[in-house]
Formats: C-alpha cells, sequence, structure tokens
C-alpha cells in the first residue's frame, strides 16, 4: 500500500494503534504510567545530562592583533531555522551549569499561575 | 465542500469512550458530533494542503525576519528572551506539530484565520477519533489525516537527538479533559517511537536552583507542555528557562508565530499572498469597513469582535492587555447554519490533515463541534 500523502495513495493512516490512549492503554493510563521514570531520578548519570539540544558557546576566530582575544566567544553555532531534525548530539558531550545540578528539594508552582480562566490551549 | 447529513453509528458514545475520547460533551453541549460529516473532492484536499505547506513556509521566513531584526518590541517578547529565542532557532530546535485555522469554502484559496503554533488542541479529534469514524462508516473513502503517523516519525527524529537514557515529561493541566487528551496522546506516540514518556502537571514543575525537576525531583531534559511561551515568560518560573538546561517542545521560537501580529507581519512580508488576508496594527484603509479585531495574545476566540456592515459580534475574555491586531473580515462559509472552520495540522513542518470545526456563531470556539470528514479519492465527493 503507497504511503499517506504520495501521489494516488491515500491520505489517511494505514492503522492506529494506540498505546496509552483508550482500553488498550487505559491500564498503563491509570496503573503505571504515573510511575513512568519515578526511580530513575536516583541514578546520578540522569543528573549529567544537559539540555540535548544545547551547544555550547563556540570561540570566535581571533582576528591578528586583537586585544583579549582568547576571551571573545558567540553563541551557539548554525544557520537558519526551521526544527528539521539532525544528528544526536551524545550525553554529556556538552554540558551547562545547570547539568551539574544535584538533587534537592525543589521550589513549585512558579508556572501556571497565569490561568484567565483557561488553560491557554488553542 | 459540502456538509452531509450521517447517521450515527450504534453505541456512538461507548465507541468514543473506548477510545479514551470521554469529552465529546462539554458544558452540556455536544463537541463531537457524527450526525453531520464534511465531504471534500480530492481536488479541494490538495488545495489545502498546498496551501498549508505555502503558510508553513511563510511563517518560517516571518520567524528569521523577526529574529534577524530583533522585532521583540513589536511582537511584545520581552526583549531579554531574544538571545534566547535566536539560540534555540539557529540551532533547529525541533518542533512537533501546530495548526491553521483557514477559511475555506471550496471555491476559493483558503485563507489564514491564524496559526495555533504553540499549544494547539483539537488533536486527538483529528488524528485517531475521526479516522475510526471514516472505518466504521466509510471505508472505502479516504481522509486527509495521517497525523498519527506523522506524529510518530517526528518523535523518531527528536528521538535520534536524544541520549538513549532520555525521558520527556508532558506537562499540562490534567483537570482540563482536552488538554489532558491531548498531551497523554502526544505522549501515547511517543512511546510507539520508541521515548519513555512522564506525565507532569504545569503547577508541579520544580525549579531546585539550577534546574527544572519533577515531583521525584529528576531533571526535565526534555519538555512537552501544553502551556503558552507568553504566559511563561511572564511567570516566576520563566526566567530560569534562560538558563537552557531543559529543552522545550514546542521550542520558543513558536512564540513569534502563536502571536497575532504575526498576521500583519505575513501581509507586510507577503502581500496579496492567496491565502493570506490583509492585516495591520491598527484600524486601516484597505480594511474597507470589514474587519476582525483580534488580541495579540488571544486563545479560544476569547476577545475577538467582528465588525461588518449590519453585523456586529464579540466574545468576552480578559485578553487584550498586550493590543490587539485588526484583519480583513472573510466570512466563513455556512452549511445548514454552522460557520464551518477547517483546522489544518501541520506536523514536523509538514502538512498531515485536517480537522473540521463548526458553530452556529462565527467566532470559534473552544467547545465549537468537531466533525468528521471525508473525501472521495480521485473525483469528486
Amino acid at each position: 500500500m503507497p504511503s499517506p500523502n504520495q501521489p494516488g495513495g491515500p491520505r489517511m493512516s494505514r492503522t492506529v494503534k494506540l498505546a496509552v490512549m483508550g482500553v488498550a492503554g487505559a491500564a498503563l493510563l491509570y496503573s503505571c504510567a504515573p510511575g513512568v521514570g519515578a526511580g530513575l531520578g536516583a541514578l546520578p548519570y540522569l543528573w549529567f545530562l544537559p539540555n540535548p539540544f544545547y551547544r555550547p558557546p563556540v570561540a570566535a576566530p581571533c582576528p591578528p592583533g586583537a586585544p583579549n582575544c582568547n576571551q571573545q566567544a558567540t553563541t551557539s553555532s548554525g544557520s537558519g531555522g526551521g526544527g528539521g531534525s539532525g544528528s544526536r548530539s551524545g550525553s554529556g558531550s556538552s554540558t551547562t551549569d545547570a547539568s551539574k545540578a544535584t538533587p534537592g528539594q525543589s521550589q513549585r508552582g512558579g508556572f501556571g499561575s497565569t490561568g484567565h480562566g483557561s488553560s491557554g490551549a488553542s | 465542500m459540502r456538509r452531509e447529513a450521517s447517521t450515527p453509528r450504534p453505541g456512538w458514545q461507548q465507541k468514543l469512550e473506548e477510545l479514551g475520547f470521554t469529552y465529546y460533551i462539554l458544558d452540556g453541549k455536544a463537541y463531537w458530533t457524527e450526525q453531520a460529516c464534511y465531504a471534500f473532492t480530492a481536488d479541494e484536499i490538495d488545495e489545502i494542503e498546498a496551501a498549508t505547506e505555502a503558510l508553513h513556509d511563510l511563517c518560517l521566513k516571518a520567524v528569521e525576519h523577526v529574529v534577524s531584526n530583533k522585532l521583540w518590541q513589536r511582537m511584545r517578547i520581552p526583549p531579554t528572551w531574544g538571545d534566547y529565542i535566536e539560540r534555540v532557532w539557529r540551532r533547529t530546535d525541533p518542533t512537533i506539530y501546530g495548526r491553521f485555522d483557514l477559511a475555506y469554502d471550496g471555491r476559493t484559496p483558503p485563507k489564514l484565520l491564524e496559526y495555533n503554533a504553540d499549544t494547539p488542541t483539537a488533536l486527538y479529534e483529528a488524528a485517531v477519533v475521526q479516522w475510526y469514524w471514516l472505518k466504521d462508516i466509510k471505508p472505502d473513502a479516504d481522509q486527509f489525516n495521517s497525523i498519527h503517523e506523522k506524529l510518530i516519525e517526528a518523535w523518531r527524529g527528536i528521538l535520534r537527538r536524544l541520549a538513549p537514557e532520555a525521558l520527556v515529561h508532558f506537562a499540562r493541566f490534567e483537570d482540563q479533559p482536552e488538554d489532558l487528551a491531548t498531551s497523554e496522546y502526544l505522549r501515547d506516540t511517543a512511546l510507539q517511537a520508541g521515548l519513555a514518556g512522564k506525565p507532569i502537571a504545569v503547577p508541579q514543575i520544580g525549579w531546585n536552583g539550577k534546574r527544572f525537576t519533577d515531583l521525584d525531583e529528576m531533571p526535565i531534559q526534555v519538555m512537552s507542555k501544553l502551556y503558552p511561551w507568553e504566559w511563561m515568560v511572564r511567570e516566576e518560573f520563566g526566567a530560569h528557562v534562560l538558563t537552557d538546561s531543559t529543552a522545550f517542545l514546542e521550542p520558543a521560537w513558536k512564540m513569534i508565530l502563536s502571536n497575532k501580529m504575526l498576521l500583519p507581519l505575513l501581509w507586510e512580508g507577503f502581500p496579496d499572498h492567496a491565502n493570506l488576508l490583509p492585516a495591520f496594527e491598527q484600524q486601516h484603509s484597505d480594511l474597507g469597513n470589514a474587519y476582525v479585531k483580534k488580541p495579540i495574545f488571544g486563545r479560544e476566540g476569547h476577545n475577538i469582535s467582528i465588525v461588518a456592515p449590519g453585523l456586529f459580534d464579540t466574545a468576552g475574555g480578559s485578553y487584550g492587555a498586550e493590543g490587539y491586531i485588526w484583519q480583513a473580515y472573510h466570512a466563513l462559509p455556512v452549511f445548514d447554519g454552522n460557520h464551518a472552520v477547517v483546522g489544518s495540522w501541520v506536523v514536523e513542518g509538514k502538512p498531515a490533515g485536517i480537522g473540521m470545526r463548526e458553530d452556529e456563531r462565527r467566532i470559534t470556539h473552544n467547545n465549537s463541534r468537531f466533525v468528521p470528514h471525508y473525501f472521495e479519492p480521485g473525483g469528486s465527493s
């Protein structure tokens, strides 16, 4: 069967299977799902996983004779956006100060206060 | 394009509930109806798909324009966020989805009403519920809807950019059934793509001084959020986003596209484009005497006013503090007294399918009915 959106092929999904939603996923949704990942936080290495898309500042090329050249830096490089998929940035291949954090008691409630009488969906 | 009467499936409520689609009645009114459906020709579907692709392309150009020229003040985005938005845009932080709302009658080109690029809902209905309806009612017909497959593929693309241990947190308001279903469905497709996903309520998101955390004090590396960026930037934890220790879906550059100021920006950049309506930052002579006034940061039809000869309609709400834009009034097609809007889904930057909404009123809101659709492949409907 041709893939959806190919010329002459069907435009609809070939199959729609559900893992969490509906009857098939109800057991997962109401029993296991809230605990998915629970306990993983105790694994120390997880604390060193940074934002996977973070790129550390790249040192700018030094023009000859530029003063304090080794202190110059640019932000992450790249040209054009658009949200394409790219290659994997490995865990630990980049670090931020935040990635060095250690578990502690978090403050909560810093998001979710605006409301306007709705959740903000559109 | 037409609206057809349709006989509901025997036991349709149970069928919906078995899919986990429990909010087919909202505020005491039918949100899902299968007493009718919308029928399209294949050519009409082609036209909607092409318009969606073209509009998304224009939108990406608009983001580049805003970022390159640092139009933060015009977009009502705090300038302190400019560097962060530029960074996530330049490094191509991924996007999963968005939904254009289009005015389309089958005779004139689809016109962009707005782009729900940050927190779109009605996703599950479009991707799954109407697909099952089609299989039951019109098994030989086709439907513009490969949203489900494209979502899974989009998550696979993200998985390739993550470490194997990575976990995606799904933040939403759990007392809002539509939001919960949208977020859980996203998690469903992420799981099917091979990712691990963990739910969290928006108010439960924590900050431990260096990282966002969940209730288990686990660091949040990637957060799929159903909470508007324009609210986040103004809340207590907003400044912590700028540490860039967590990746967000949708990424922060979507703040430019979910912003109604996008509409005048697009009209300036691409005047007379077939899929755009004239739009301005203030009332303008080109609008004539028929226009729609929209809050720059508005949701679900709130605080929108329609003014035209012999016509005035407005919806209440508490938006508009940041100002308004004015867009030319383009009447929605009316079928059996229902004003119909095409919600055209974009997944990973590509057209993926549509969901039809209708309402007795001209202003579509969050409870406007969802109506399934179909088309006959290769011919007229």
